[in-house]
Order: C-alpha cells, then structure tokens, then sequence
C-alpha cells in the first residue's frame, strides 16, 4: 500500500545565519569607513559575500514534499520504506533534511530517524528512511519536519509539522507452529481431520460384521467368504476442527524489548495464538477469536483460510492493556459446545484457570498456555519485594495448575512450536474416550 | 527554525559526528582569530580569549541563535584595538577563521544533529568556504594597493563602503530580518 499526499508548502524565510552575515558585514563595513581602517573591510568581506550571496540565490517558490510510506502493515521485526520526493520549482534549494518522530517501538535506518542531503547533488533518495516495527500493535509513524535550505543557510523553508502522519499496524510474529496430534471431538462429517467416531470417511478403522444400513460397496469379500457372514470395512469420519483462542490481555507482566529482545506476557500470548491459529487455519479448520481485555470482549467469528489469518493477526495486534475493566473470571459467550478452547493467559490471577475449569465442566475441551515470562523471578533485581511476590505468586500458580488439571484443563507453558503436541494427544485420547461407542 | 527544533538531546538522539566536526569548529575558528589577532599585534589579551571561547561554546550548542553575532563583535573590537597595521597579511588568516567560524555555524542549522552529511554537502559547504577566503585575499589586495598607491585613500574605500552598506540596508529593510528576530 502506498499513501502519497503533497504536503502543505511554506514560504521561505531568513535565518539567523542571513542576519548574522548581514549586520556583521555592515557594521565591519561602517566601522571601516568611519574608523578610516581598510583592514576591518577584509574582515567584514565574508559576511558581506555571504549575506549577497544568500540574498541572489534566495528561493522564491515553495517546494512541494510527497511522502509515503511502503507498507502501512507488516510483522514484528519487518521493515518498510518511509519514501521523500522534493520538487524545487525555483531550483535553488541547497540541503533538506528529514526527521522522522516514530514510537518507541519503531527503529529507523538511519538512526534517530534523521537524514540530510544535497538537493541537487544526492537526490531525494537519500532521505528515504527505513522503518521497522520492534513489537506489535498499532504505532504511529510521523510527522516528519522536513526542512530545506538556500545556499548559505540564509533562507529555510520548514515543512508543516502537523500533517502526514500515519499509524503503522504491526501484526504479531507467528512462529512455525506444527501439531501432529489428531484431532478432538467434533459433531460434524466435513474437513480433514479424523474423528473419534466411525462413519463414511476415507481412513480405514477396522472390519466388523454387516450392520443394517451398511453400503454394499463396504462389503469385506474375503472376511466374509472366510467367516461365512458378511463383514464391511468401516471407517473413521472426517470433520473439521472448531478452534477457539481466548486470549486474556488484562495484563502484560514483565518488560518487552520487542522482537529481537525479551517477550512480555502479552508477547508471548499474542505471538503464540498467532503461531497456533496459523497451523490450524493451514490444515483447513476452522479458528475463532475471543480476546479479553480491559477494554472489553472482542471477539471474531470462526471462519478458515488465509484472510481470516490476516484478520485474526490484525485483530491480536489491536490487544491493549489500557482499560478500567477488570477480570471477573466470567465464561464469554457464544462458545460453541465440542470445540477445542485454546485460553493464553499468564495466569497472574486465579480467574484465568476458574474459567478454564468452568468451560472443562461445560464439556469443552479446553488447553491452557502459560504465556508467564519464564525469568519473571528474575525481572527485578532491584526490587527484592517485586521478586518475593512473584515467587509467592508462582507457588500458588503451580498448586492452582494441578487443581486445574486435576479437573481436566490442560496447563503447558508456551516453548515455541511443538508446545501443545503432547497436551493435544492427551486432550484428544481424554474426547475418543468419552465419545466412543461400539462398532 | 531549525530542524531540531526546541527539543531537548536524549539518549535516543546521539549526535552524528558531522555534529561533532561542526561544532569543534564553532569553537575553534573563534579562538583560532584571537590567535591571529595576537600574532599580528604581537601582544595578547587571555580574557578576549575566554570570552570568545564562551561565548563560541554557547554558540556550538545553539547554532541557530544570535549569539554568533557578539562572537565576531568581540573579535573585531579587539583587532580594531589591537591591531595598528592597516595591510597586515594575517587580516587574511582572521578573515579565513571568522568565515569558518560563520560557515559552520550556518552548516550546523540545516540538519539534525543526529543526521549524518553527506559527502556532497561537506564538498559545497567547502568550495563556498574557500571562495568566501579567495575573497577576502582579494580584498586584502585591494586594501594593500589602494593603501601603498593612495595614501589618502579616501575616495574608493568609501566609494566601496558605502555600496556594501547601501546593498547592506537594502537587504536589512527588506523586511525579512525584522519578520525574523520578531518570530
């Protein structure tokens, strides 16, 4: 995406470098003449020639800036071109320089965000400034002050400093996440993932006597010639998979340095849900969205391919801490029954888990990733009461998580792809288990 | 109406070293004419020093300001005192140091100080530098011959003096100058 729009044009003005050559050149000048000194006069030429010549080559016309950027969306740890072109009608601009204020998630090449050029020996091109977003969210690129000047600095046309600002979304970096396990229960007979119950599908299950209902072409010749009573080879079903990522975002525990630094709980949350809905969006199935935070519920209904992707990320990188709403531990609704529930919460206070059990107990399969910094204990060396808290704190976490599992929620801690393979398998025998009936 | 505006440095705004290279010669071109201007009275005075090299530092960190304009002031006063020799070449050197002084200065307003020059901006702000010296010699020259063929002078000095105060005023009343101070 490319967004151009001229910028407002300014008219020329003196600097104090004009005024500085001009009243030294006169007053050198006069005392010369009063004080019958022609050696002031060798003094006072270079004021004099540089305040005429800032004076002859004064610019006139305004110029005219454009500027634009790449791409007003991309990853953690991407970066974009922030494009300047100067258009000089009058030709006697001399150096424009650029500054870029960005968020302080935003790091720029060259640094600071500064850049200078000759107008007329360098190009514009100089001034392009690269911009690349360190974290995710929606940061805000701009204004630039550009400012030119004519020859001897005596004249500088200054950009106006309060249009051309752009907000840049950066969508949370997905890592490449792969889950082998199969898939957990799920009424229905589309998609690409077996279920637990046996039906018309493509994977072999087993060969069992001939059921009333059974298609002819099922039949099992060579079973049932031996055995003398008709076997049909039986299948497993296939479905799709309902995922749904619930995403607690009351807190951001622990300090952020961005893509190439440490990961804040919220990071790690919104990074991971990004890694987990891109894997399961891959293999066809279906991913919802719930994010909870201080602002209120978001939610984005269930939907497949790789828009949704895009309008999942999006809508993670929007997730903000700043808000009054606190977490009450209330089960949101709308949570279709048999789906597999993906909750990333820090679990920095007990609702996150009471609302992991309430929806295990309304018979949702329900996985919970610790998103806690693992170091968080060591966060805060000069804060020896921070650091006890969170030690307390992450004693009563761990005895929270074993009543959580003791009631059927899934606890893993959130190390990267492969993190929830284990936690699947488990979580998929615990469904084929219940579901299961007789062939 | 500088591009760093009135911001404060912070550590995310380290200075380029271009800032540095100008700003040393803020400093130096100053005490560089004091210099000269001792060498050609043959005499000194270490308090016109201090007072140029503070009021140059003053200068070096805010090159946008008027303060520049005392600097040459100071200078001036005291080669007009000091110095009794009408033709001395070092008026050449003195010149060359208060065009340096006034280059930079100048140079140091039209990028952030975190902005790195380029190696064309180094070379024009260089060969105007230079022309601006190449001048002044010319003018010395002038000076010397005037001086050695005229002794009463008189008459093309002031001829010459009055043009550059007429051009001078011409620019001072146009209306910039004041519309500037008074922003």
């Amino acid at each position: 995406m490319s967004r151009a729009q001229p910028n407002r044009t300014n008219t020329w003005g003196p600097t104090a470098a004009h005024a500085r050559a001009v009243w030294c050149g006169l007053v050198l000048a006069s005392a010369a003449v009063l004080a019958h000194r022609p050696d002031l006069l060798v003094l006072a030429t270079p004021f004099v020639g540089a305040a005429l010549w800032a004076a002859l080559l004064r610019p006139t016309s305004p110029l005219t800036v454009r500027q634009s950027v790449g791409h007003s969306t991309l990853s953690e740890g991407d970066a974009t071109t922030w494009h300047f072109s100067v258009h000089d009608p009058s030709g006697h601009a001399d150096d424009i320089a650029v500054r870029l204020r960005v968020a302080e998630c935003i790091d720029t090449q060259p640094d600071h965000g500064s850049a200078a050029a000759s107008v007329r020996d360098d190009g514009d091109q100089v001034l392009d400034i690269g911009v690349r977003a360190l974290r995710w969210g929606r940061h805000r690129i701009g204004p630039a002050r550009v400012v030119a000047s004519s020859a001897w600095a005596g004249f500088q046309w200054v950009s106006d400093s309060n249009v051309n600002e752009v907000a840049l979304l950066a969508l949370p970096r997905t890592a490449h996440f792969d889950a082998t396990a199969t898939s957990v229960h799920r009424p229905g007979l589309i998609g690409v993932n077996r279920s637990p119950h046996q039906s018309s599908g493509t994977e072999f299950a087993s060969i069992r006597p001939f059921q009333p209902g059974d298609r002819l072409r099922r039949i099992h010749w060579s079973r049932s010639l031996r055995t003398g009573t008709l076997h049909v080879t039986s299948t497993w079903a296939d479905h799709d998979r309902h995922v749904v990522l619930l995403v607690e975002g009351f807190d951001d525990v622990g300090g952020s340095g961005g893509i190439d630094g440490k990961a804040s709980s919220l990071d790690l949350a919104l990074r991971a849900a990004g890694s987990i809905a891109e894997h399961f969006l891959a293999v066809g199935d279906r991913v919802a969205l719930v994010i909870l935070d201080n602002r209120g519920i978001h939610r984005l209904p269930a939907a497949g391919g790789s828009r949704h992707l895009r309008r999942l990320l999006e809508t993670l990188a929007t997730t903000e801490t700043t808000g009054r709403l606190i977490d009450t531990g209330r089960v949101p609704r709308g949570l279709p029954p048999g789906a597999l529930v993906v909750t990333l919460s820090p679990l920095a206070t007990p609702t996150a888990l009471e609302r992991a059990v309430t929806m295990a107990a309304h018979g949702r399969s329900v996985v919970v990733v610790d998103c806690l910094p693992p170091d968080i204990t060591r966060q805060f060396p000069d804060e020896p009461l921070a650091t006890i808290a969170w030690r307390i704190r992450t004693l009563e976490r761990t005895r929270e998580i074993r009543r959580a599992n003791e009631s059927g929620v899934a606890v893993v801690q959130w190390r990267g792809p492969g993190s929830l393979d284990q936690v699947l398998r488990d979580v998929q025998r615990n469904a084929a288990a219940r579901t299961r009936r007789p062939a | 109406m500088t591009i760093d505006g009135n911001e404060q440095p912070t550590l995310r705004h380290q200075p380029d070293r271009s800032a540095f290279v100008l700003r040393s010669l803020i400093v130096l071109s100053p005490l560089a004419a004091v210099g000269i201007t001792w060498l050609a009275a043959d005499r000194s005075l270490p308090g016109v020093a201090v007072l140029v090299v503070l009021l140059a530092g003053a200068c070096a960190i805010r090159p946008q300001s008027h303060l520049g304009v005392l600097v040459v002031a100071a200078i001036a006063i005291q080669w007009l005192a000091m110095v009794h020799n009408h033709t001395t070449p070092w008026s050449i050197g003195a010149a060359a140091a208060l065009t340096v002084f006034h280059a930079a200065q100048a140079a140091a307003t039209v990028a952030p100080t975190t902005a790195a020059w380029t190696p064309a901006m180094w070379r024009r702000w260089s060969r105007r530098a230079a022309a601006l010296v190449i001048a002044s010699a010319a003018t010395w020259i002038i000076v010397a011959l005037t001086n050695a063929h005229q002794p009463a002078t008189g008459t093309v000095l002031l001829t010459a003096s009055l043009l550059v105060l007429a051009t001078g005023a011409v620019w001072a009343g146009h209306g910039n100058i004041r519309s500037h101070t008074s922003k």
